[in-house]
C-alpha cells in the first residue's frame, strides 16, 4: 500500500492522468491512453507473473496477453474497482487457467513443479553484471528466494504474492481473486509458513552464497 | 493468550490489523513464551528475505509487442465477424427454407392423419358460405360447428390449421394472420435497420482507429 500511494502520489505531483481516467480515455477510443497504461504498468505486471510462474518468457507473454485482453474488453471496465486490481484479476485468471489446462494434460511440463535435476526450478532475473562476484552472489539469492516461491502450492503462491511483494491490501486481492476475505486471509497466512519453511536452510546457515 | 492465538495475532499485527490492546497483549506472550518468540523472528527473518528481490524489467520490445498483438487481435475480430455476416445470412435463409418445409410437412400429416384415423367425430357437413369471405361453414354431426377457409380443399375436410387454437366458429384466420405477418416483417426490419446503423458506426471506428495506428507506425519506421 505504500508503494501504491507514493506512485499515486508522484503521479499527481506530475500531472497525469490517473488510471481510471486513461482507461475512459481508451474506452472513448484513444490508443494513447493506452499506451501510457501499458508503460506504467508492464513492469508491474511483469514482476507479479514472474513470481507467479518462474519463468521469464512465460510471464512476458501472460503480461502482454493480459495488457491485450484488457485493451479488447476495455469497455467492461467499471469504476467499482481499481484499473490495477482488474489488470491483476486479468493476469492472474490467465495463469490460472493455463495451470488448469496443464493438470488436465499431466504429460505436460507443469508450471508448478519443477524438476530441480535438469535446472528447470532455477531462473535468471538479471544477467546484466555476471562479471561482478558480488552481484552474482545476490543473482543466487534471488534465485534461491524466486524459487523458494515456486514452493509454496499455487493458490497460497497468488495470495502470498500479491499482498507481500505487490503490497495489495485484503480486498483487493479478494476481487483479483475472487475468493473471500476469509479466505484471502488464510491463504496469505499459509503461504507465509510455507515461505519460512522454504528459506530456513538459508536463515539456518546451511545454504550460503558466499563462501569465498 | 495461546499460543494459536499469538501466532494469528502475529500476522494480524503484520498486516496494520491490530488494535492497541491486543498488540499489548501479543507482546506479553511473547514476553514469556519462548516458542512464540522463536516463530516471530524466523517469520520476520524469512519474509525479510522478500526485500532483497528487486524488481525485474519488462523487456524492451515489450510495448511494441503488445501493440502488434492487439492490431492482429482486432483484425481477426474483425474478420471473424465479417464472416459470420455472411454465414449468418446464410443459414437464415437455410432455416427459413427448412422451417417453410416443416409446415408444408406437418399440415400435410395433420391432414392425412386425420382423414386415416377418423378420430375427429362424424362426418362434417356443409351447412353454408361466410359471406365476407367465402368461407365454406362446415358442421358435424356432434353439433361442434368450425369456419373453414375454401382455399383449394375438399369440401368437407377439416384443417387444423385453419382453427389451431379451436375458437370454434364466425372466426376468419385468413387476413388477421396477414396482417400479423405483416406486423412482423415490419417490426424485423426495423431491428435490422438498426442492427446495421450500430454495426457501421463501429466499423468507421475501428477505421479511424486503425488508420491513426498505421499512421503511428509509419512515423516511427521513418
Amino acid at each position: 500500500m505504500i508503494i501504491d500511494k507514493s506512485r499515486k502520489d508522484s503521479r499527481e505531483k506530475s500531472g497525469q492522468k490517473s488510471d481510471e481516467e486513461l482507461i475512459f480515455s481508451v474506452q472513448e477510443g484513444s490508443s494513447e491512453a493506452f499506451d501510457q497504461l501499458v508503460t506504467r504498468y508492464k513492469n508491474r505486471l511483469y514482476a507479479y507473473l514472474l513470481r507467479l510462474t518462474g519463468n521469464p518468457d512465460e510471464a512476458e507473454e501472460f503480461a502482454q496477453e493480459t495488457f491485450v485482453k484488457a485493451y479488447i474488453n476495455a469497455d467492461k471496465y467499471k469504476p467499482i474497482a481499481k484499473f490495477s486490481t482488474w489488470l491483476y484479476t486479468i493476469g492472474t485468471n490467465l495463469v490460472r487457467n493455463r495451470i488448469r489446462n496443464r493438470k488436465r494434460r499431466p504429460k505436460v511440463w507443469s508450471l508448478w513443479n519443477h524438476n530441480l535435476d535438469d535446472g528447470g526450478g532455477w531462473m535468471e532475473i538479471e544477467d546484466k553484471s555476471q562479471d561482478s562476484e558480488q552481484n552474482a552472489d545476490r543473482d543466487k539469492l534471488q534465485d534461491f528466494i524466486q524459487q523458494a516461491i515456486e514452493e509454496i502450492p499455487g493458490k497460497y503462491r497468488t495470495a502470498f504474492v500479491l499482498r507481500e511483494i505487490e503490497n495489495l491490501s485484503y480486498e483487493e486481492i479478494s476481487a483479483s481473486t475472487g475468493a473471500k476475505l476469509g479466505t484471502v486471509r488464510s491463504r496469505i497466512n499459509r503461504g507465509r509458513k510455507y515461505f519460512k519453511t522454504a528459506v530456513a536452510p538459508y536463515l539456518k546457515g546451511d545454504v550460503r552464497f558466499k563462501e569465498k | 493468550m495461546r499460543c494459536s492465538k499469538a501466532r494469528e495475532y502475529y500476522f494480524k499485527n503484520r498486516d496494520d490489523l491490530l488494535n492497541e490492546a491486543e498488540r499489548m497483549e501479543l507482546q506479553e506472550h511473547l514476553a514469556e513464551c519462548p516458542a512464540c518468540l522463536r516463530f516471530e523472528k524466523e517469520m520476520n527473518a524469512g519474509l525479510g528475505l522478500l526485500e532483497e528481490l528487486s524488481e525485474p524489467q519488462a523487456p524492451d520490445n515489450f510495448e511494441w509487442n503488445v501493440r502488434r498483438k492487439i492490431a492482429r487481435r482486432k483484425a481477426d475480430i474483425m474478420r471473424r465477424q465479417s464472416r459470420f455476416n455472411e454465414s449468418g445470412r446464410w443459414s437464415l435463409k437455410f432455416f427459413a427454407g427448412a422451417a417453410a418445409m416443416m409446415v408444408i410437412m406437418l399440415t400435410g400429416a395433420w391432414y392425412f392423419l386425420g382423414d386415416w384415423q377418423g378420430d375427429l367425430g362424424a362426418p362434417l357437413q356443409v351447412s353454408g358460405t361466410d359471406g365476407n369471405s367465402g368461407a365454406a361453414r362446415v358442421s358435424a354431426e356432434s353439433d361442434r360447428s368450425a369456419s373453414f377457409t375454401n382455399s383449394g380443399y375438399t369440401e368437407g375436410f377439416r384443417m387444423v390449421s385453419d382453427d389451431p387454437y379451436g375458437y370454434g366458429v364466425d372466426k376468419n384466420y385468413g387476413p388477421m394472420s396477414q396482417e400479423l405477418l405483416r406486423q412482423r416483417r415490419m417490426n424485423y426490419l426495423t431491428e435490422e435497420n438498426l442492427i446495421l446503423k450500430t454495426r457501421v458506426i463501429k466499423l468507421k471506428r475501428e477505421n479511424v482507429m486503425l488508420r491513426n495506428l498505421l499512421e503511428k507506425y509509419s512515423k516511427k519506421s521513418n
